[in-house]
């Protein structure tokens, strides 16, 4: 048997890649949710018997391109856009409040001049916000920009390193045997495109969240007897503010 | 200015203000392409041998790692291609972008020192043949980390 040539491998692989690049923007247009139950007719019944369900209470979606990011992306654009279309001084403030303390401990942790144009890139979005200079239109535009939409990316994945590496106790449980919760964080988070799971969410959330604005996020997997289940962070009893949609291994945004 | 060139103009000052031991920087002056010197550290096998290193960083740093390769001779090592192509996790899927062209550098310095036997990778000679042909960047390979500990 030829022996497979690794160069071919990797040529492939960067074709998917750069394949998805082209056909998905970072963050798409809002539509209809009932688009994506489509995409299952042929391949996954039930998955599509419950985004049907879904769509019920939640009619449009904002897709992520599929890269590893999504949900990074999606947790920040989701918020910002709740700041922008509540228009709450105390929310806004609130957050204001949360990403300055958080400067001050990145910059201690990684560097100064290395975050700098990470928390530059969240602290000019939330300064347009409050100018009011910045609508939809132009979020959608902004998470489109390669540089600004991955800077912000890098920036949520520094906040979840940081967050779980201050609160080891917690999440020692989910790290891996024989690996430090440094080494986790320096492996699973900190990489670009390495995908979030339950620990990330529970720690970016946890960080910047609280009880009055929450995270929701409704999830469809292949388990029996169960049409999907709602999971909202930091806590159960937190008042979910926006909502992602969870497919195994993506991660999208839901609208009422 | 582009966040990579205030990015890259903070770096080389940082680095410029307190170069670490065994490093010597040659060359900045087309900010995108830097050529470095470091040494073998005392008492490893590299003790007093200096190599050159380029760092080449593309529209996408530093959210992308830099291309870096060593010109002309480059140090025999295990994980270390004769065409100057380095095979280390950080340069690659482990790249953060947290990490800056210092903590290549030392990372290198350290896989070096670790080293127990002067010797190239067992595939280096296809490696390389392959990579005549089209010269293709390293940063286009699909590399396997299979012993961080050499």
């Amino acid at each position: 048997m030829e022996p497979v040539n690794p160069m071919l491998i990797f040529k492939q692989m960067d074709e998917i890649k750069d394949e998805i690049k082209s056909k998905q923007p970072l963050v798409g247009s809002i539509e209809n949710l009932i688009n994506i139950s489509q995409e299952y007719k042929e391949t996954n019944p039930i998955f599509e018997k419950r985004i049907i369900e879904l769509s019920k209470e939640f009619p449009k979606v904002q897709r992520m391109r599929a890269d590893g990011n999504c949900f990074y992306r999606g947790f920040f654009y989701a918020l910002f856009l709740f700041l922008i279309q509540s228009n709450d001084k105390d929310s806004l403030t609130y957050f204001q409040k949360k990403f300055a303390f958080f400067r001050t401990k990145l910059e201690k942790r990684y560097g100064e001049f290395i975050m700098e144009m990470f928390c530059d890139s969240i602290d000019d979005v939330l300064l347009s916000i409050e100018q009011k200079t910045l609508d939809e239109e132009k979020l959608l535009d902004l998470f489109n920009e390669q540089m600004t939409s991955e800077s912000i990316v890098a920036y949520a994945r520094f906040l979840t390193s940081t967050y779980i590496s201050e609160n080891q106790s917690t999440f020692s449980f989910y790290v891996p045997m024989g690996m430090t919760v440094s080494e986790y964080c320096k492996q699973n988070i900190e990489p670009m495109e390495q995908e979030a799971d339950h620990p990330e969410i529970f720690s970016l959330s946890s960080a910047l969240l609280d009880e009055s604005t929450g995270l929701a996020i409704q999830k469809i997997d292949g388990k029996v007897n169960e049409n999907y289940q709602t999971l909202i962070f930091p806590n159960q009893d937190s008042n979910p503010k926006f909502n992602l949609l969870y497919r195994p291994g993506h991660y999208d945004i839901l609208f009422k | 200015m582009s966040l990579r060139e205030k990015r890259l103009m903070s770096e080389l000052k940082s680095l410029t203000q307190k170069t670490p031991d065994l490093i010597k920087i040659v060359k900045t002056e087309n900010l995108m392409t830097w050529l470095i010197e470091i040494t073998g550290a005392e008492k490893t096998l590299y003790e007093d041998e200096t190599y050159t290193l380029q760092f080449r960083f593309d529209t996408e740093y530093p959210l992308k790692p830099p291309e870096v390769v060593f010109l002309q001779e480059s140090p025999v090592h295990p994980h270390i291609y004769s065409n100057g192509h380095i095979c280390l996790d950080i340069l690659d899927e482990s790249w953060t972008p947290a990490l800056t062209v210092e903590s290549v550098l030392l990372s290198l310095i350290s896989m070096m020192s670790s080293c127990k036997k002067k010797e190239r990778p067992p595939d280096d000679s296809s490696y390389v043949r392959a990579w005549k042909k089209n010269k293709f960047s390293p940063k286009k390979t699909k590399w396997f980390f299979h012993d961080n500990k050499v």
